[in-house]
């Protein structure tokens, strides 16, 4: 009785997190504006969405809306829907210094919306994007800096998205130009074909957006003289520089109010723990309804852009090859054995099982002499099963 | 040496009697008397054989039973102090008389009309004097005891009477108990000494006294001239019955003040609690008007505060953190505490520094006659408290000390599956009380408190309160009194992350303070008492700094510059009695607060929100250089208006100031919130309440009930930022908003107070709201619209009955409505700049469920004989009966793009404990 208590009141004590269903029906259909126009000639865009249930995973794209933007100069810009939810300006244009935009959206409910006006932030464009080695949180590895003109005024607050592509090349031992496949005889047997692939699947080339906002300014590096914002880290031991490695960084310059609307975007991610949860709520952002207090999310930019691309590879920097990032199993299978009668494992039908279903292991080798073959799991044997063999026009 | 020895003819097997007689008067004599199972008529009758004294008392008055002594050369006072002690019993020598009284007939229920009648009786016997013997033998059936001398020209018509009010079983004085002449306006209350003073009319008195936990007292007196009278006044056999109730300290019809509540430590043991503690704090949150974050929250909210606006005091001395183990058990040893005062209306001038409410807590005044102790054992903690007199009357030491066991549990029962969490506590208190002549009394306590826990990680959590508190105090006569009182306290908190990562880091934080302050007391007549002094107390405050465990940690030494700042009050009050009507409580308060270096402070652009970006110039200070300072006058003000005896009401206006905020990100409060000193970044916080209450007994008293209503204004209440970082941040004002608070609110108790059914139901509907607005968007909450606060929870009822099944046997629970707390809902999902979001509600839009619980508990006393080692009762109570599973904070946490909810839950089954309680 005395034991029964006890481990009652130490489980109710330690069991103290769980998890908890999220209720839907607290969900409000809030319009999301996101308004960037930049300072490139171009077809610039402003996409509409609504936001969607916590557990509902397509997007809602808002459709039908009429969208322009008008300068200070009394000049309109029109926008019309290039595809659901996205809207392209009519002509190719760009954001001009010393002119302000405002944003105007009228939904096909007949809803209105508005922007503050902003202006164009002032140009600065990255000058030099380059890689260090650095050590944070205890762990080695490259660091990726932009950096930018210290002596340009009005430019505090950055925003950095980037594209990363790195190659993958699976492990020499299993590079192999043939292929194999099963054709099925009569009474369940089968034959094993061996044929020269059609394509090179040894070497592919994964392209990956940021996922977080990456952001910077200029009160928060020491020296002034180097305004070098980190943009992206890679530990010594991550795959992605297993091979050659590209980032394309793109920078914004942000204003300041644009700087915190991010900022608290990002600040609301994650939860540190228990005892130090964050404070969650609304975000305001510049854009609001013009006939009612309804809540919209979103922020016009008018930012001054610039981007550049870096190569690099674990080699550059002498640390040791990062691992595949799959383990490899490796199957050494005798077509004749096709009992387990002598006490060990039949080898046909696993080489029946494993060239089967959603993911067939790929042929590595055979034995020249008997009909011992080699498999390897897809991962390790074609990289196109985890990425795509199509080489980038800017490699 | 005159031996005398003597044989009983009537009931005894054998006695013996030896008397001594010296050369003195006759109290001042030795006397030897032994005697073995003898009736207290006979032994009465023994001794005036054999002396000069001659025993007046009523024979069917005194008890059939037996005693067997041996005194050898002892006094007469004595002898009968020693043979009376456990009796009911008083006697009362004057010359060579001893008059024995019983004065423990207790009339449960008076005959209707009888004040009246006695009224009547009694205003007439005052005119008459002198008195005539028989007169009073017919109206008290011979049990009276005459003070003064009886003279034929006695021309004053009223006489000081007075003396000590002590209790029979450990000598102990009785604070706060009513000493009054019935049937009349003449009344007062014993002060920590229990001493008293009053003035009576000539002639025939009544004189009773009550307080709860004791039994009444009535000892009729004629009255010549002036005289002492001492009391001695036995604790309530039937003090289970007696309640648990809480009274407002002295008459709550009478005092002046609107929102006190007085927690009776005794009524404390019939409630079922969590773990088989008793705890103070607990009991003072189910008062309307208080409001508890849940279980696993040491936090509460009184009359929509923040958790960090309550000054929690222990003798005089700030206690930071009053709580175990998350606030599952409160850090002040139940069996040390004397008395405990709510000031949640209206706070007395002296005390200040906090928006919300004063929590009082004295530690019990040490038992100066003999060693006793008490202590309680259950599964999960021990605690023994022991009170040591080391000079009889004069000093004495009271020690306790609690601790749990439940991390040695811990490991005993999970030895194959080692988990990481732990968590274990202690507490020790020592009080040393001396008193220095008649006038003079020295109190000296020391605390110290230690918490240290981990949940499920790496991370290990510690804290600890230290206090060190000296009280002096000094009456120069009846009138002035003074009392000098130095303290200083700390707090402190560590997070120790020790994993197998680099990252390993001790994190600590502490703040210090030190307080002198004076309070003197004047009566300058009936009509008005004043209270005036200064206090004055110094902040050091260390926000920390983080350390590396060991060589391979990567975590960089980084410190915070030390912050202090000093705090300080002069104050008045008086408690004018305009008439018998109406009583007027007035104070007013000058505070003046001085931030002081050395440090940095910056200087912020005003034309941008606070942030590290928009820092314009930072300034040095030297050390103890002033930074700013800011004065406030407060003003203390409350008016009570009888309607009648038994009714009142009163009316208040109380406005606050606080120099020194928690830093709490959280809901609730937590262990590791660090505290911040306004600065020039930072401006202190204050609040103006307006109350309003009707008090009033029914039925004889047997029924108490208030309403009282409340509208309370705030001003630049402290919020946060989203995504606040609030640890170790150099510029932490650029995380900080501060904003409007507004709060109101009807609270209703109805407690009964006797019979075998008793409790309380209190109810309170209350709201708290806030506005965080700015002319900048990014410090603008709810688009600067007020918006309910963390905790407002408008409906919450509490239900806590006991029922007396028999004199051993007694049942009680406990239930608990709160509404839930409010919480900001995630409200959906959306993608930005290709960045998946969650879409939050308005802040605090949404609710979590509401809050219920239920307890239920049976406390089994020992036997009630008389002789035994240690009195002791067993508790056994069940916590949750009903399993609510009663989310503490529901979160929501973004995981690889995947929006994921967690509910923190602290007891979501039944807890059954059981406890075992003694006192020696």
């Amino acid at each position: 009785m005395r034991i029964i208590l006890l481990i009652v009141i130490l489980f109710s004590f330690y069991n103290c997190v769980e998890p908890h269903r999220i209720e839907t029906e607290t969900y409000e259909d809030v319009l999301i504006i996101e308004g960037r126009i930049n300072d490139v000639v171009s077809v610039q865009k402003i996409k509409l969405s609504r936001a969607q249930r916590i557990e509902q995973i397509d997007e809602i794209s808002e459709s039908n809306a009429t969208i322009w933007i008008e300068d200070s100069h009394q000049e309109v810009f029109s926008f019309h829907e290039s595809s659901n939810g996205v809207y392209s300006s009519n002509i190719e244009f760009a954001a001009q210094p010393d002119t302000s935009y405002q944003l105007f959206i009228s939904t096909s409910d007949g809803k209105r919306y508005e922007s503050q006006p902003v202006d164009l932030t002032t140009q600065n464009a990255i000058e030099n994007l380059y890689a260090q080695t650095e050590t944070i949180n205890g762990a080695e590895g490259v660091q990726i800096y932009a950096t930018v003109n210290s002596n340009a005024d009005n430019s505090e607050f950055y925003r950095y998205e980037f594209e990363e592509t790195y190659e993958s090349i699976i492990p020499s031992e299993y590079l192999s130009i043939f292929d194999i496949r099963i054709e099925n005889g009569l009474y369940g047997e089968f034959d094993l074909i061996i044929y020269p692939k059609d394509e090179d699947d040894s070497t592919c080339y994964t392209t990956e957006n940021s996922s977080k906002f990456i952001l910077s300014n200029v009160f928060e590096v020491a020296d002034d003289n180097n305004l070098s914002f980190p943009v992206n880290f890679l530990e010594k031991t991550n795959h992605k520089i297993r091979n050659r490695y590209s980032i394309l960084v793109k920078q914004y310059v942000l204003t300041r109010d644009t700087y915190f609307f991010y900022k608290t975007l990002r600040d609301l991610g994650s939860v540190e723990n228990l005892l130090l949860e964050t404070q969650p709520g609304f975000v305001i952002g510049n854009v609001h309804s013009v006939d009612s207090d309804e809540k919209v999310i979103g922020f016009f930019e008018a930012n001054s852009i610039s981007s550049k691309r870096i190569f690099l590879s674990y080699s550059d920097f002498d640390f040791p090859k990062p691992q595949y990032p799959y383990e490899c199993i490796v199957y050494t299978l005798d077509y004749n054995d096709n009992t387990s009668l002598d006490g060990d494992r039949n080898d046909r039908i696993l080489i029946k099982s494993i060239l089967s279903g959603q993911k067939p292991f790929r042929f590595v080798e055979k034995d020249l002499t008997q009909p011992i073959y080699t498999f390897v799991n897809p991962e390790c044997g074609d990289c196109t099963t985890y990425s795509s063999n199509i080489i980038p026009e800017f490699w | 040496m005159d031996i005398k020895s003597f044989f009983s003819k009537l009931h005894l097997l054998f006695y013996t009697f030896f008397l001594t007689q010296m050369m003195f008067a006759q109290l001042d004599k030795s006397y030897s008397v032994a005697f073995s199972n003898l009736e207290l008529k006979d032994v009465f009758i023994a001794i005036e054989d054999n002396s000069n004294f001659s025993f007046y008392f009523d024979e069917h008055t005194l008890d059939k039973k037996t005693y067997s002594k041996n005194y050898s050369n002892q006094s007469i006072h004595f002898i009968l102090k020693d043979l009376l002690q456990a009796t009911s019993v008083n006697y009362f020598i004057r010359d060579n008389d001893i008059i024995i009284t019983n004065n423990s007939i207790i009339r449960r229920n008076l005959p209707i009309n009888y004040f009246k009648e006695r009224k009547d009786e009694v205003a007439k016997v005052i005119k008459n004097t002198p008195i005539f013997q028989k007169q009073f033998i017919s109206e008290n059936k011979g049990n009276y005891i005459i003070i003064g001398k009886e003279s034929s020209d006695n021309s004053d018509s009223k006489h000081k009477v007075y003396g000590y009010v002590r209790d029979q079983e450990t000598g102990r004085p009785i604070a706060d108990l009513l000493v009054y002449i019935k049937g009349s306006s003449v009344k007062t209350t014993t002060d920590k000494n229990g001493y008293y003073l009053l003035k009576a009319p000539t002639g025939l008195n009544v004189f009773e006294t009550k307080v709860i936990g004791f039994d009444a007292i009535k000892k009729s007196v004629i009255v010549y001239g002036e005289g002492k009278l001492d009391f001695i006044i036995k604790e309530s056999t039937e003090r289970l019955d007696e309640v648990i109730v809480t009274s407002k300290k002295n008459d709550f019809i009478k005092e002046a003040v609107v929102g006190i509540t007085n927690i009776d430590i005794k009524g404390i043991k019939t409630i079922p609690l969590v773990l088989g503690d008793r705890d103070i704090l607990k009991i003072a949150t189910t008062m309307p008007g208080v409001k508890t974050a849940g279980e696993g929250s040491y936090g509460f909210n009184v009359r929509g505060g923040k958790a960090d606006q309550n000054l929690i005091l222990l003798d005089n001395a700030i206690i930071y953190n009053p709580s175990h183990l998350f606030g599952m058990f409160s850090a002040i040893n139940p069996f040390t505490t004397g008395s405990v005062n709510l000031y949640k209306g209206s706070i007395s001038a002296d005390h200040g520094g906090r928006l919300s409410s004063v929590i009082d807590m004295e530690s019990k005044s040490v038992n100066k006659k003999e060693f006793s102790g008490e202590g309680s054992i259950s599964p999960i903690t021990g605690n023994l408290v022991l009170e040591i007199p080391l000079k009889e009357d004069k000093v004495g030491l009271l020690t306790g000390f609690r601790m749990t066991y439940s991390d040695w549990l811990l490991k005993s029962i999970t030895k194959s599956e080692p988990i990481k969490s732990h968590a274990n506590f202690l507490d020790a208190i020592l009080r040393y009380d001396h008193a220095i002549g008649d006038k003079t009394s020295l109190k000296a306590t020391a605390y110290y408190s230690n918490d240290a826990f981990s949940i499920a990680s790496d991370s290990t959590y510690k804290y600890s309160n230290r206090i060190a508190s000296l009280e002096l105090k000094h009456a120069f006569n009846t009138k002035n009194k003074a009392s000098f009182q130095l303290y200083n306290s700390q707090y402190q908190f560590n997070i120790i992350n020790d994993g197998n990562y680099t990252d390993n880091f001790d994190f600590g934080f502490n703040i210090n303070e030190t307080q002198f302050k004076t309070l003197f007391t004047k009566t300058i007549n009936s009509k008005h008492k004043i209270d005036y002094g200064l206090s004055s107390k110094l902040y050091i405050i260390n926000p920390g700094e983080i350390n590396p465990l060991d060589a391979n940690s990567d975590v960089l030494f980084r410190k915070q510059a030390q912050e202090k700042g000093l705090e300080s009050a002069l104050f008045i009050s008086d408690k004018f009695k305009i008439n018998d009507k109406f009583l007027l409580d007035l104070g007013i308060r000058y505070s003046y607060y001085l931030s002081l270096g050395e440090g940095i402070q910056n200087v912020y652009d005003p034309n941008y929100p606070l942030s590290e970006e928009t820092i314009l110039e930072t300034r040095e200070y030297g050390n103890y250089e002033k930074i700013k300072s800011y004065g406030n006058p407060e003003v203390r003000a409350s008016i009570r208006y009888a309607i009648n005896p038994d009714i009142s009401i009163k009316a208040a206006y109380n406005n606050t100031v606080q120099y020194i905020h928690m830093m709490s990100s959280n809901t609730t409060a937590s262990p590791v919130d660090s505290w911040k000193l306004s600065n020039l970044n930072i401006a202190p916080q204050k609040s103006d309440q307006y109350s309003l209450g009707l008090f009033s007994y029914f039925k004889d008293k047997t029924y108490e009930f208030s309403l009282e209503g409340y509208y309370k204004k705030m001003k630049d209440i402290l919020d946060f930022k989203v995504g606040a970082e609030l640890l170790l941040n150099e510029n932490l004002e650029t995380e900080l908003l501060q904003g409007e608070g507004e709060a109101y609110g009807a609270e209703i108790l109805l407690k009964k107070k006797k019979g075998k059914l008793n409790g309380w139901i209190g109810y309170s509907y209350s709201r708290s709201l806030m506005k965080l607005d700015s002319e900048f968007l990014v410090d603008r909450v709810n688009d600067g619209a007020y918006f309910p606060t963390n905790h407002d929870r408008p409906h919450d009822l509490n239900v806590i009955a006991n029922y007396k099944l028999t004199k051993r046997y007694s049942f009680s629970m406990n239930f608990v409505y709160q509404t839930g707390r409010p919480i900001t809902y995630p409200v959906g999902r959306y993608t930005y700049a290709g960045i998946e979001q969650v879409l939050y509600s308005d802040r605090n839009q949404y609710r979590i469920p509401d809050y219920y619980r239920f307890d239920f508990g049976i406390n089994i006393e020992g036997n009630h004989k008389v002789k035994k080692l240690a009195h002791s009762f067993w508790n056994i109570s069940v916590y949750n009966v009903f399993g609510r599973n009663n989310p503490y904070s529901i979160y929501f946490v973004n995981e690889d793009g995947e929006i994921k909810a967690y509910k923190t839950l602290i007891f979501s089954v039944p807890i059954p404990t059981i406890t075992y309680n003694f006192k020696f």
